[in-house]
Order: structure tokens, then sequence, then C-alpha cells
């Protein structure tokens, strides 16, 4: 802002020394203007050119220095000019000049005095308002400031909390709070679909409603864990089962939290999260089922692979493990049927041709298989495998395939109409050698008599007919039929 | 007098083995029986058996009634499994455990210890 000149009145301030050099100079002017002026002008004008010596100089310096150069002024005038010339005589005619004077000056002082205060209060004035409006410029700058960097943070928040949700709800984490002070629990919505239950309006849960979805067997060490929490002002990880308030199921829920201290330090807020873990529960509990069903059936077939060795008998030690392999064989081929199909649901038919797999060139021409859909229970499988591969082994070295023109019909049949239903299975032999019947009961008589028999609680009748060998089983359906579905174990199932 | 073993065992080719071994050292067979059904109408009858060989899972059944009838009327057995002690449940897991394949001479000899208690 320009500052105008009168605005710099009174001048030299602090500098008192040219203040008083030029007073005294100015005094000194008007003096000798004074003596020089006397001779033309009429008597009765003493102060005439003091006048603007004094009012200058309080203009230009003050009052202070105005005041100087008016007693002076007036001291110069008295002695020189104010008759009678040169003694301080008070006389009537110098008091009546002496008081007209000091009222005149007095009247100037007193103006230029009051035309400077007001003069410099209105400088102040002006900066004042300069000041202020600086001052409202800063705090309109600042509030803008703030405005801009509270919107941005708003905006950050805003943005954070669309992906903090977008996140738990992607990942099926509920969020929730629970104000230690006041007792609410507050779920989002993700918690209210964890545990099955509406949610509602304000998102507001009572403790004790949460503390009644939990499993029954988890409830009390889970409302002790969340107090200590809460004591301790600590945090924690836990898992848990609950029940889904929909349809009661139970499911795993895995858990983290953590208390916030209030202004005393005391738990104010426990803020947590909840996953729904059962699916890796029960696949890990498949898993382990799997493995231990695994142990099971392996430790099981290796007392069947022994009781083979016992049973099997040759005349020599090759003769043996020749023999042996094949039954060996026999029971990896079932045991590879189970498997493919997941332990349920092999067909006969499909059993027939893996036991039979020496003769695959046969069947269709001298070997015919026919029967309905037979999908045989696991532990059937193994038994009617070995049984063909008895059978079989039998034809090939006396029967029917050991010669060039024998034939060998495998045939089964359910018979609904019983009760129970049954399972018929008939193995006829045709075409073959004369057939003598064996002098001793070896292992492959035991299999497709005693063994077989027992293992399907059913009747087997053999004909050593001259013209072929005729077997037949009949049992109950329920002991070698299932269904094709895949055995569907379910985690606790035990033996 | 020759003592009379229950033989429950579903798998054919062990319950023979164990059948010929038992005999062989001079046990009468009662059975051998494949299901939990036959087991129980076996064990139905008066003073059917002295002692029982039961293994833990028939056809894919548990032989827990088997193991409840077998205590009721206080016949000793022993517990024939492939799983793990820990795999049974308790009123089979608390019997005596003989792990498969079996021993012979192991099961024998805690045939005699059981029938030697009586």
């Amino acid at each position: 802002m320009r500052e105008l000149q009168i605005e710099k009145l009174p001048v030299a301030r602090g500098r008192p020394l040219v203040g008083v050099t030029i007073t005294l100079a100015l005094v000194a002017l008007a003096w000798a203007a004074r003596v020089a002026a006397d001779p033309l002008l009429p008597s009765g004008f003493p102060y005439v050119t003091f006048f603007p010596a004094v009012i200058v100089t309080s203009f230009l310096f003050g009052v202070r220095l105005g005041a100087l150069s008016a007693l002076l002024s007036g001291l110069l005038a008295w002695y020189f000019f104010v008759s009678p010339v040169h003694p301080f005589d008070l006389t009537f005619g110098a008091q009546v000049a002496l008081a007209f004077y000091v009222f005149v000056v007095a009247t100037d002082l007193a103006l230029v005095h009051w035309m400077q205060t007001a003069n410099q209060q209105l400088v102040r004035q002006r900066e004042i308002n300069r000041n202020l409006a600086e001052s409202k410029e800063l705090i309109v700058r600042e509030l803008q400031d703030r405005i801009r960097e509270r919107d941005e943070a708003a905006d950050d928040l805003l943005q954070s909390q669309v992906q903090t949700q977008l996140a738990t709800r992607t990942a099926g984490i509920g969020l929730w709070q629970w104000n230690v002070r006041t007792g609410e629990v507050h779920w989002d919505r993700t918690m209210f679909e964890l545990y099955g239950m509406t949610p509602t309006p304000d998102g507001l849960v009572r403790y004790a409603d949460y503390i009644a979805s939990l499993h029954p067997g988890d409830a009390a060490a889970q409302d002790a864990i969340l107090h200590d929490t809460v004591a301790t002002c600590g945090g924690s990880q836990r898992e848990f089962r609950i029940r889904r308030s929909d349809d009661g199921s139970v499911r795993h829920i895995r858990a983290v939290e953590i208390a916030r201290p209030g202004a005393d330090g005391a738990a104010e807020w426990v803020v947590g999260t909840n996953l729904d873990v059962s699916d890796q529960r029960n696949r890990e509990a498949r898993i382990r089922l799997l493995m231990e069903e695994v142990n099971h059936r392996a430790k099981n077939m290796l007392g069947v692979v022994m009781a083979v060795a016992k049973q099997t008998r040759a005349p020599d030690h090759d003769a043996f493990m020749v023999r042996f392999a094949e039954r060996i064989e026999s029971l990896a081929a079932s045991q590879d049927l189970l498997v493919v199909s997941q332990w349920n649901g092999v067909q006969l038919e499909s059993l027939a041709h893996a036991q039979l797999s020496h003769f695959r060139d046969l069947i269709g021409s001298r070997i015919l298989l026919s029967g309905p859909s037979a999908p045989l229970l696991p532990s059937a499988v193994q038994t009617i495998g070995i049984v063909l591969h008895e059978l079989a082994t039998n034809a090939s070295k006396h029967g029917a395939l050991s010669n060039d023109q024998g034939r060998v019909t495998v045939r089964w049949e359910l018979l609904p109409g019983a009760r129970p239903d049954r399972f018929v299975l008939h193995w006829t032999e045709s075409g073959g050698p004369p057939v003598v019947p064996p002098s001793r009961l070896g292992f492959g008589s035991t299999v497709i008599g005693k063994m077989v028999q027992m293992s399907v609680d059913g009747e087997v009748s053999i004909d050593f007919a001259p013209t072929g060998l005729s077997w037949r089983l009949d049992c109950p359906s329920a002991n070698v039929i299932g269904d094709e579905r895949p055995l569907d174990m379910q985690p606790g199932e035990r033996p | 007098m020759t003592a009379r073993i229950l033989l429950v065992e579903d798998e054919a080719f062990i319950a023979m083995l164990l059948a010929e071994g038992l005999e062989n050292v001079g046990f009468e067979i009662v059975g051998p029986c494949a299901s939990v059904a036959r087991a129980l109408s076996v064990l139905d009858q008066p003073d059917c058996c002295d002692a029982a060989v039961l293994d833990a899972n028939l056809r894919g059944e548990s032989a827990l009634p088997v193991a409840q009838a077998l205590r009721a009327r206080s016949i000793p057995f022993v517990v024939t499994t492939g799983y793990l002690q820990s795999q049974l449940p308790d009123a089979l897991a608390t019997a005596t455990i003989l792990s498969k394949p079996i021993r012979i001479a192991a099961l024998v000899a805690e045939l005699e210890r059981l029938l030697g208690r009586r």
C-alpha cells in the first residue's frame, strides 16, 4: 500500500539532534526576518515572523519541538520586539501581547497536535486493517487447505472402506465389534450370513444371542476367552463350532480379535473377524479318514496275501511262485477295479473281463458272458474275482479251455421274486476233455467252495459231469450287489 | 474239553487261515461269521462258544453290536483290525487288540490267556 507523504509527519522521529537543529535554525531565521522586516512593520506585530516558524516546526517535528520553538520565539519577540524592547518588562502591554501570543501558538500547537494524532491513528487503523485483511486471507487459505485435506482423507477412507468391504465379502470374512461399556455387539452383513441369521436393521446383536448361537460344547470356553480378552485388553486367535440359526448345521469358525483400550487403559472395544473354515476342516477330516482307510485295507490285504501264501500248495518253489503270483495278480486286478470305481459299483462283467484277461481273445467266441447289470459290493469284488480266477485256471489246466474247442458260459441272474432277493452265478463248461473229479482238494477247491460260501453266506453246487464242469453259486443278493453310487465316506464314520 | 472259538471275520481268506491255525492247535471253530447279523444269530444260541475272535469291521459295518453282545454274555474276545487302536470305538478299543496281519501264534497265546483267566 502506498504511504501518503502526510502520514510521514512528524519527520525525524528518533533523530532529535536534527529536529532541534532545524528548530533552532527556523527560530533564528524567524528572528532575522523580524529584524529585517522591523523598519517596514507598524508597531504592534512582535510575533508576526515567529508564528510561521512555530507552525512549521510543530508541523514538521511534532508538538514538543513546536513548543520549544514557541518558547524561544516568545522570549526572543518579548525581548527584542515587545515594547519596551530589551528588558523583560512585564508591562500591561507586554502582558496582553504575551497572552495573545500564548493563545495563538497554543491553538496552533493544539491543532497541529490533534491533526497529527488523528493522522497517526489513521495510520495505525490502516495498519490494523491491513493486518486484518492479511490474517483473513491467511485464515481462508488455511481453511481451504484443511477442507481439501479433509476431503482427500474422506475419499481415501471411503475407498479403503469399499476395498475392505469388497475384500472381506469376497473372502467371506465377517467383521464384528463389541462395545464393552454398552454391551452392544455390531455385526456386518457377512457375519449374519455366516451364522445364518436375518440381519437386524442396525446390525446390532445381543451378546447373549451370539453366545447362544455357538455350539453348546464350545460356548462356555469361547465366552471365557472373550472375557479374558477384555480383562487383559489383549487379543486371541481361536477356532470353535457354531450352530447356524437357519438350518442348524454345525460350522467351524476361525476367529481373530483384539481389544482396544479407552482413555483409562481398560478395554473399551473388542473388534474381530470370523471366517468359516468348515470346508477346509471337512477336507482334512476326509483325507485323514481316507489315510486310515488305506491303512486298514492295506493291512487287510497283507492278511489275505499271507493266507493265500499259506494255502497255495505246489511240488516245488518255482511252481509255488507261479501259482502264488497268479493269485496275487488276480487280487491286484480286483483292487484296480475297486480303485477305479472308488470302492463301489464294480460291474460283474468288468470283473469277469479283468479276471479272464489271459483268455481275452476267446471272450465272445468260446467264452460267453451274460447277465444283467450287476454292480458289486466292495467286499464281493475280491471274492468273486478270485473265484473266477480259480475256475479259469482250472479250466485251462483240466477243463474246457485246455483244448481248442471247449466252451465256457458265465451267466448271472438277479432273482427279485424270492425273499430275500437272490443272486445266482453259473460257470458252465462244455466241449473239454472228459471230466475226472479231483482226487485231492487244493486251494482252488477251497476258494470256489468253502471260502465263497462263507464270504457271501451262499450255497455252492459243483457237478463234475463227464461232459463238463458245472459250478453254481446262489446267495442273498444283498451280500453281493450294491449300487453304483461311489462310496461317500463322511467324516466321523468309524469302523 | 475242547474250547470253542467263535470266529467273526468277513475276509474269507483270513477267516480260513485263522480257522485252520486254531484247529491245528486243538480249538473247535464256531463260524466263521462274515457279518454282524450272522454273528448275532450265532450268539443267540445258548452256550455257543467259550471265546471269540472279532474283526472290528464287517463288510463296512462296525462290529460294535457283536462286542456288546459278547460282553453281555461275559464271553472273552480278541479284536482284530487293520485300523489303529485310536480309531476304534471305546467298547472295541478296551478289548485286547491284535493288529492285522495276524500271527496265529500270537492269537493262540492271547486266547489261552483269556480262557485261563475265566
